[in-house]
């Protein structure tokens, strides 16, 4: 017989694998079906360089942001094995926006340009929804690092596009070998092995985890849709604040 | 197939089934695989068509992974293989969860109010013994309540930072209600403090042991809603007697009635709040909690009590 607290939540591994059907459902409704991805599927040979260029400038900013949206979970309290692993991997992430820059280096763009240039708001709006969360809400946090950490698909999509698009060695290699570093890293299941190490995900937090997903998944939606809106209609990669 | 990553997949069910709603079309020599609306599909040899079949009709009820060399033989790697894609695809559930170990919020509360009475219990209260005995001079007291205008001084920030925490409207309604009855506190002490001519308060730093709790409290609001649930106490009222206590001893070290008399309209404020009861009301909407997180949450309450007998120490140490 199971007790009425246990009846009233669920282990780390069944909320994660709940949440992680969820996102797969939403994401096809939603991110899988935003034109970025939509042209870089189904026709690559179409997909404006600059849009290629540009999702690699917004990656940049967002991992150039990486500890505004990681060091809150630094201190996560509630299971010592599940920060073990955030603190590993935070040591694992740490610098790789350095890789790309290196891919936007090869199109002349600085470091310095890049620290001129505010991020598109949509770019901005999933980094600070993310630092909300890993602030407030860490236990839906950790459900966000599988779609951001294991976009296996997307990227692999994202280089092989690339490539057959003719773009520079240059540029695309930083960008796949990031992409190999996280895969090889296992960072796409780090999210079910710090769910894992929770052994309790009381019904009501599962419940508010469930609504959060919908969110989340529009974000990061349009995040797409920001590289595209931009970037397709030939945006600047490089747009200093200052002569805004 | 990155090396790494897959044998990662193949161990982390301890039993896998079909999600609800899978669909599987296994024929001889192709199966096609339908979940939503992702699909596809494996071409195999006319040997392997029988296994794939076998494979599927397990995952329907959920398929022992430690069975599987033993039940697939040299089709093992293949099942792995396969195994992998559902997982990819999402269409992997696990059929063996864990029972999780978990006690009530509200059995939790229970558990914290006792363990914080035994602390309290064997920490005793040096500052109070001592003003019983008389042996509690006009200095003590005037740090007594400058320490104390500190913690209370800090108090709406620490609710505050809580605030963003509290996700359920239930955890809300209680912290917005004891934020909007600490408010203004500060200002009774101060003019205590004034009374007592006890200039300079604004610019005064605490003692490291105020600090000690109010930074304890600060961070705990802000990044670990549990144990600052279990902690509130230390915003309770101390008792009847002790507010006794402290009267007779300010009147007989000649303190004026405008330092005693805050003081007690402080005391008054907070049990008309009825403070008492703010953790057990937070912790018993917070939901089932784990062995883990309990460990965690009353350590803070056993350091807690123990930082707080240390201020009374410093209270009644003679000035160095």
């Amino acid at each position: 017989m199971r007790s009425a607290a246990e009846r009233a939540c669920v282990s780390g591994r069944e909320a994660i694998l709940e949440i992680e059907d969820l996102q797969n459902r939403l994401g096809e409704e939603t991110v899988q079906r935003e034109p970025f991805w939509r042209a870089l599927v189904d026709d690559p040979a179409a997909v404006p360089e600059n849009v290629f260029h540009g999702l690699c400038a917004e990656n940049y900013h967002l991992l150039f942001r990486e500890s505004y949206f990681d060091s809150p979970v630094l201190s996560y309290a509630g299971s010592t094995a599940a920060r073990r692993l955030i603190n590993e991997f935070y040591i694992e992430e740490y610098g790789h926006d350095e890789l790309l820059l290196r891919a936007l280096s090869s199109l002349g763009v600085t470091r310095e340009d890049l620290f001129a240039t505010a991020p598109l708001p949509e770019t901005a709006a999933l980094y600070n929804a993310l630092a909300y969360w890993a602030r407030y809400d860490p236990l839906f946090f950790f459900t966000t690092l599988g779609p951001l950490e294991g976009r296996e698909v997307e990227i692999d999509s994202f280089v092989t596009a690339a490539r057959r698009r003719g773009l520079p060695a240059a540029f695309v290699e930083p960008i796949a070998s990031h992409a190999r570093i996280n895969k090889d890293g296992a960072h796409g299941l780090l999210a079910r092995a710090i769910f894992d190490a929770i052994p309790v995900v009381a019904a009501a937090d599962l419940a508010r985890l469930r609504r959060l997903t919908g969110l989340f998944v529009r974000l990061y939606a349009r995040f797409y849709a920001g590289v595209w809106r931009h970037y397709a209609a030939g945006g600047a990669l490089v747009r200093p604040v200052t002569e805004l | 197939m990155s090396a790494s990553t897959e044998p990662l997949t193949a161990t982390y069910y301890r039993r896998p089934a079909f999600r609800d709603g899978v669909r599987a079309t296994v024929e001889a020599e192709r199966a096609l695989f339908a979940y939503g609306s992702i699909s596809f599909d494996a071409e195999f040899s006319p040997a392997a068509g029988a296994l794939v079949a076998a494979l599927c009709e397990r995952l329907a009820a959920g398929l022992d992974a430690d069975a599987i060399p033993e039940l697939f033989g040299d089709f093992a790697p293949h099942a792995h293989e396969l195994l992998r894609s559902f997982d990819r695809y999402g269409y992997l559930r696990e059929a063996a969860l864990a029972v999780p170990d978990a006690l009530d919020g509200a059995l939790f509360a229970q558990q914290v109010t006792a363990f914080a009475e035994r602390a309290r219990g064997r920490a005793g209260s040096a500052f109070h013994a001592a003003l019983v005995g008389g042996a509690v001079g006009a200095r003590e007291l005037i740090a007594y309540v400058t320490e104390y205008y500190h913690v209370v001084a800090a108090a709406p920030a620490i609710i505050g930072a809580s605030l963003a925490h509290a996700h359920d409207p239930r955890r809300r309604a209680i912290l917005e209600r004891f934020l909007r009855a600490e408010l203004g506190h500060d200002r009774m002490l101060r003019r205590a403090l004034l009374a007592a001519d006890a200039a300079g308060i604004d610019d005064a730093l605490p003692l490291p042991e105020t600090f000690a709790l109010v930074s304890m409290l600060h961070v705990l609001a802000a990044q670990e809603p549990l144990g600052f649930a279990a902690c509130l106490f230390l915003f309770e009222e101390e008792s009847a007697a002790f507010h006794r206590a402290f009267a007779a001893a300010a009147r007989a070290a000649g303190l004026p009635e405008g330092f005693v008399a805050p003081v007690l309209e402080h005391a008054h404020v907070n049990d008309a709040g009825d403070h008492g009861s703010i953790t057990t009301e937070l912790l018993s909407c917070s939901g089932p909690v784990s062995a883990e997180e309990r460990i965690v949450a009353l350590k803070h309450v056993a350091i807690l009590v123990e930082s707080l007998a240390a201020l009374e120490r410093a209270l009644l140490a003679p000035l160095g």
